[in-house]
């Protein structure tokens, strides 16, 4: 143990003469590998950033809410979903009576293609969402500004609305909105209040571009629920809230007097069911992304092995003398190998660096937009970068070093 | 520093052999022709003995000479170093013997041309495994022993031909080994130099070094004590020198 301690130490120390002896040759060495590291640093950040983005953004919808539509996301067969019943009022209502396990049961209609109209100012492509009162707790509603909507509003169909935070942002440029009047297509409102930005990735698809009125005034103004009508439950507790999607689809069943044989003619969804879509997406992405990076990485580990043979065939007399002297094989072996993984940890460590750095800078100045992504360097990616870079120095080095500690000192010492 | 063994200086000691090799052969394989580069040698060295191996080229000589300092091995025969066989053991065992048993002088010094005459010293101490401090200090000795001190911190390209080889004894010297095997020790050096480096093995063998000379020069062979002349892979003749040259 101490024995080889003693090999380890020394193995270093010789290795590090020979670097310092060739600087200009291991520098340019080392080049390959840095870059290798940075570029596949680089892209395993942006994949973790891409990632976490899209999962943040994704919790605006509530881990714990489950979506009662007509249409089951992410797959299935769309033509036959076609012919479903629609989600209407009468089963909201008699979910509300049955269900044990739900926090709060909201159902809202929405509208697409809703231009919004405010003195001079205009702006397009909004969409229209009826809510009821506990959409406060299964939208996770907060205000920017005023307040969500009174009962009596909901009731009678008062002409009222909240306004997301963009629309705020477009049409008022963000002076004070309570109270003011706007046209949505043709429909005229009083805002009461701006709810909080939401941002990241999917803004555009949450409330931040969306105007809230009450669900009579919405059919009012746009007519009667359509296909896209959705009953919104919250689960009581996080933690059950499995419990929660089996009694909502039970409920359900009951309600429309489903055989036991028959199908579920109606989605029970979920946000964790984006996230699949989406982990699918990114896994295809990290396996593409880092082979494509890597194979910087493999050229940078072909350029230290290339050197450590000329290294190994120019010192073939160095050899001859340390093994003359005494040097046995595995002294010589951990020489050599020691120099190839001290030429890759180094390089690994500065490729790190330079990727930190660019990561930072990329983050300054490139994507300053609230909703792109961001590299996300994290302690995983620095550690893992120094172990792909020792197991590189391994790996290209190995067989350099096991020729030089197999040469013949007789033949080695002879050599010019 | 002891006492030369005999007041003439031929120090010869048969009683206490340190190596003795027994009918060595060695047969090199050549394409398909076999080559006889030893084909029977058999000598006995004993401690303290001082001894020149002659021979022209091509005679066996060079083989000889890696057999006795372990870096080859015979194809049959004995060796026994200590009164161990040698002969059959592999690479690792091999270098522990070089390491701690000889003491390599070679023609063209064969010092790590980066290194400073210390750090080429204390080389073998490493494969030896001797910490830092211990080694630094004995590598300092050996330098002094053959007057470098002062070179400690001199690269081989900063010394001179005569100062190489004394680094090169040095190293030879440091492991206090049972033998110092040199290999025309003299053959890149001047004359007025060469003489310098055979004045310290002299020096060397009174100090009661075992030393093995390796030459094809008369001059330099009437150095040692006894000679053993090589010719087709045979010992030709192996006697006594009746009039050594002194320096």
């Amino acid at each position: 143990m101490l024995r080889f301690f003693h090999d380890t130490v020394e193995g270093v120390r010789m290795a590090m003469g020979a670097l310092r002896a060739n600087p200009l040759r291991s520098a340019l060495t080392m080049l390959g590998i840095i870059i290798g590291i940075v570029t596949v640093t680089l892209m395993s950040a942006f994949l973790t950033g891409l990632t976490e983005m899209f999962h943040e953004t994704t919790s605006f919808m509530g881990t714990d809410v489950y979506y009662i539509n007509k249409f089951s996301w992410g797959g299935g067969d769309w033509r036959s979903q076609m012919n479903r019943p629609n989600v209407t009022l009468e089963e909201a209502r008699e979910l509300r009576q049955r269900m044990t396990t739900a926090k709060a049961i909201s159902v809202n209609d929405q509208k697409g293609n809703i231009e919004l109209k405010y003195g001079a100012n205009e702006l397009e492509d909004l969409r229209a969402v009826g809510v009821d009162a506990p959409y406060e707790v299964t939208g996770s509603i907060e205000m920017d500004q005023g307040r969500f909507f009174a009962t009596q509003e909901l009731e009678s169909a008062r002409p009222v609305c909240i306004i997301g935070y963009d629309i705020w942002d477009a049409l008022f440029h963000k002076a004070n909105p309570i109270g003011k009047l706007i046209r949505a297509n043709g429909y005229t409102l009083e805002v009461i209040g701006v709810a909080k930005q939401v941002g990241g990735m999917f803004g555009e698809f949450s409330t931040d571009r969306e105007v809230l009125m009450p669900l009579q005034t919405f059919f009012n103004a746009y007519g009667q629920p359509d296909p896209m009508l959705t009953i919104a439950i919250k689960a009581k507790n996080v933690l059950q809230k499995e419990d929660t999607r089996a009694e909502a689809d039970f409920q359900m069943r009951i309600i429309r007097r489903l055989k036991p044989t028959e199908k579920d003619n109606f989605g029970v969804n979920s946000e964790d069911q984006f996230n699949q879509i989406f982990d699918g997406l990114t896994s295809g992405l990290t396996i593409v992304g880092l082979t494509i990076t890597g194979l910087s990485l493999l050229v940078g580990g072909i350029g230290i092995m290339n050197i450590m043979f000329v290294g190994v065939k120019e010192r073939t007399r160095e050899i001859g003398i340390r093994k003359a002297v005494g040097a046995r094989r595995r002294m010589v072996l951990a020489q050599f190998l020691a120099e190839a993984t001290m030429l890759t940890l180094v390089a690994g460590s500065i490729g790190l660096l330079l990727a930190y750095a660019a990561s930072l800078y990329i983050n300054a100045k490139v994507l300053t937009a609230d909703s792109s992504v961001h590299l996300h360097f994290t302690l995983v990616l620095i550690l893992s970068g120094l172990a792909i870079s020792l197991g590189i120095g391994v790996a290209s080095g190995i067989v350099p070093a096991w020729r030089a500690s197999k040469l013949d000192p007789v033949e080695a010492l002879r050599y010019e | 520093m002891i006492e030369p063994i005999s007041k003439n200086g031929q120090a010869h000691n048969a009683q206490n052999t340190v190596i003795f090799l027994e009918n060595i052969q060695k047969i090199y394989k050549m394409g398909t022709e076999l080559v006889y580069a030893l084909r029977g040698v058999t000598i006995g060295v004993g401690e303290n003995e001082y001894i020149a191996i002659m021979g022209p080229s091509g005679s066996g000589k060079s083989t000889l000479m890696n057999i006795i300092g372990c870096l080859d091995t015979p194809t049959s025969g004995n060796y026994f170093f200590e009164g161990v066989n040698v002969a059959g053991l592999e690479d690792n065992d091999l270098a522990e013997i070089r390491n701690r048993q000889i003491g390599f002088v070679f023609q063209t010094f064969n010092l790590l041309p980066r290194s400073d005459s210390l750090h080429n010293v204390e080389l073998p101490l490493i494969y030896a495994g001797v910490g830092k401090e211990e080694r630094r200090r004995r590598a300092l000795e050996a330098l002094e022993h053959v007057q470098l001190a002062d070179r400690a911190h001199h690269k081989p390209n900063e010394l001179s031909g005569g100062q190489r080889q004394r680094v090169a004894i040095a190293r030879a010297l440091v492991t206090r080994p049972s033998i110092i095997l040199a290999d025309e020790p003299t053959g890149n050096l001047d004359s007025k130099t060469g003489e310098e480096i055979m004045r310290l093995f002299n020096e060397l063998h009174a100090q009661g070094n075992t030393i093995i000379l390796v030459t094809h020069e008369e001059d330099i062979a009437r150095h040692a004590a006894r000679i053993v002349r090589i010719k087709d892979g045979l010992v030709e003749s192996d006697e006594m020198v009746a009039e050594r040259a002194l320096v």
